[in-house]
């Protein structure tokens, strides 16, 4: 049991500066935490400068896993990126604000697109910033 | 979809006001069943839609309740977790009374005087300006 926990992992890629966490499985709470380990020792590596975590693949998102997802992305921008959470659905928004979740100021997208698109505008800017 | 749905549904129209923005116009009382079925419609056509701004215009409600801000500020905050910003526009006297007296704290809703400057807001919201074109 432990072995095959161990052999699931969450993929992920760099686009463009930035990385891109698909999570297309149902969660548990263990993966989420490797998946939390997993994208920040891929931030520490550089050359990262924006995360997206989908999450439009999880049908099921509980207020535990929910407040591991939203830390990872805390985490990220502690680490000198932005992090967006991208694709929670209409059934997750509304079970999460009934159980009295809290964002805390990461922000939210409704698709991928939409949360590569936010972060462009920060990596244009960063760009911009450097060229002066 | 119930029979039950459908009527909310006609009662409840949700009008795009352009790309990424939506209009939700609520009209007469709203107990906490239809404000649970708005929540509902009104989420399923933020994914739908891929909606950025909702625009909650609340003049046709004549008394807001502490049970019903909840509802609206729950409408809200799951709107921010789909990534979507939400504007209330058309606050009675009377409601915005109440909810001050009935300690109702609106968190981070942006509060419009009316559904002009909420369109204007939303407009800026999503990188657009309005204004006048010089003939």
């Amino acid at each position: 049991m432990e072995e095959q926990a161990a052999a699931e992992r969450v993929s992920m890629y760099v686009t463009r500066g930035c990385l891109v966490v698909p999570i297309q499985v149902e969660l548990s709470d263990e993966l989420a935490l490797r998946v939390q380990q997993d994208v920040l020792h891929r931030v520490c590596r550089g050359g990262v400068s924006g995360v997206v975590i989908d999450v439009s693949g999880v049908m099921v998102i509980d207020s535990v896993l929910a407040r591991i997802i939203f830390d990872t992305a805390k985490m990220a921008t502690l680490l000198g990126t932005r992090a967006v959470v991208s694709g929670l659905g209409p059934g997750v928004a509304a079970s999460l604000t009934d159980l009295d979740f809290d964002p805390e100021d990461v922000p939210t997208a409704i698709s991928l697109e939409e949360g590569l698109r936010m972060l462009e505008g920060a990596v244009s800017e960063e760009e911009e910033e450097g060229c002066q | 979809m119930t029979k039950e749905m459908k009527e909310i549904k006609a009662s409840t129209p949700i009008a795009v006001v352009w790309e990424g923005i939506l209009l939700l116009p609520i009209i007469g009382i709203i107990d906490s069943k239809r404000a649970q079925e708005i929540m509902e419609l009104a989420l399923e056509e933020i994914a739908r839609r891929e909606a950025r701004v909702l625009i909650l215009d609340i003049m046709g409600v004549p008394t807001v309740d502490t049970a019903v801000a909840n509802h609206l500020i729950k409408i809200t905050k799951a709107a921010k977790l789909m990534g979507c910003e939400c504007i209330i526009s058309g606050i009675a006297p009377m409601v915005a009374q109440s909810m001050v007296n009935l300690g109702i704290d609106l968190g981070n809703i942006i509060p419009c005087s009316s559904l002009r400057e909420a369109i204007a807001c939303a407009f800026e919201t999503i990188g657009f300006e309005i204004r006048k074109i010089s003939k």
